[in-house]
């Protein structure tokens, strides 16, 4: 008697579920089933230097469909496809909120995608030398939404944030901002005792 | 017009994460509020 046997025998006779696993473990199944009998059609031929025909009949991933549609249609179609399935760890209201805040074309040609904005303000922050600010902006003038830091320090080169972004912080550094920060002073209140 | 900005001057971060900014910067991104950097980008548009 073939080992597990008895024991799947006992359990059948005792009316318990059945034991697939040490059946399927002792006995290996001498045929193949009838998916992985299925012949896939052979690729057609192409010539070195040609783009690869398309693999037609078979069936696509969900990545391979998304890869297909973003070298058709650029990157915004991921966004979409991100949406529609489960291989993109964004949850769907974030991938609302990334859609409102890279909403111009031109935006999403700068940056990619919302992990690729991320990266480069998290790389460019984490670069400011000393103490200072990484800033999301809004340049009206080019209508994208752009990257700029600010070190706060006496002396050190200008900002390079969007001319709004330096005009809205109270605090800045570098000689643009501080010669609007001596313009915007209020030096009558300087002036009044307190 | 700013939407967002990332403080890394010292006292900011210097004690909970020490002279360790870049995971100071990568636990930002866990606080976010992308619905009001959502509406600052919608009010700058107009």
């Amino acid at each position: 008697m073939v080992r597990g046997e008895a024991r799947a025998r006992t359990n059948r006779l005792r009316g318990g579920p059945p034991i697939y696993a040490s059946v399927a473990h002792d006995n290996p199944p001498l045929f193949v089933t009838r998916r992985s009998r299925r012949r896939r059609p052979p690729e057609p031929l192409h010539l070195l230097g040609e783009p690869r025909p398309s693999k037609q009949g078979r069936r696509r991933s969900a990545r391979g469909r998304a890869a297909d549609s973003h070298q058709r249609q650029g990157p915004s179609r991921i966004y979409s496809a991100c949406e529609s399935s489960s291989m993109c760890s964004l949850p769907y209201h974030l991938h609302r909120r990334l859609r409102l805040l890279l909403g111009s074309s031109r935006a999403r040609a700068q940056f990619g995608s919302f992990e690729a904005m991320k990266t480069q303000l998290s790389g460019s922050t984490v670069a400011v030398q000393g103490s200072g600010w990484g800033w999301l902006g809004y340049d009206k003038a080019t209508k994208s939404v752009a990257i700029a830091t600010c070190p706060n320090q006496v002396g050190s080169p200008p900002c390079r944030q969007p001319r709004a972004a330096r005009r809205g912080t109270p605090i800045t550094g570098g000689r643009d901002c501080h010669s609007l920060l001596w313009s915007s002073s209020s030096w009558a209140a300087c002036e009044s005792p307190a | 017009m700013p939407l967002f900005g990332i403080d890394v001057w010292e006292h900011a971060y210097y004690l909970d994460y020490r002279n360790v900014r870049p995971d100071y910067v990568k636990a930002i991104w866990g606080l976010a509020n992308w619905s009001d950097v959502a509406a600052r980008l919608a009010a700058a548009k107009k």
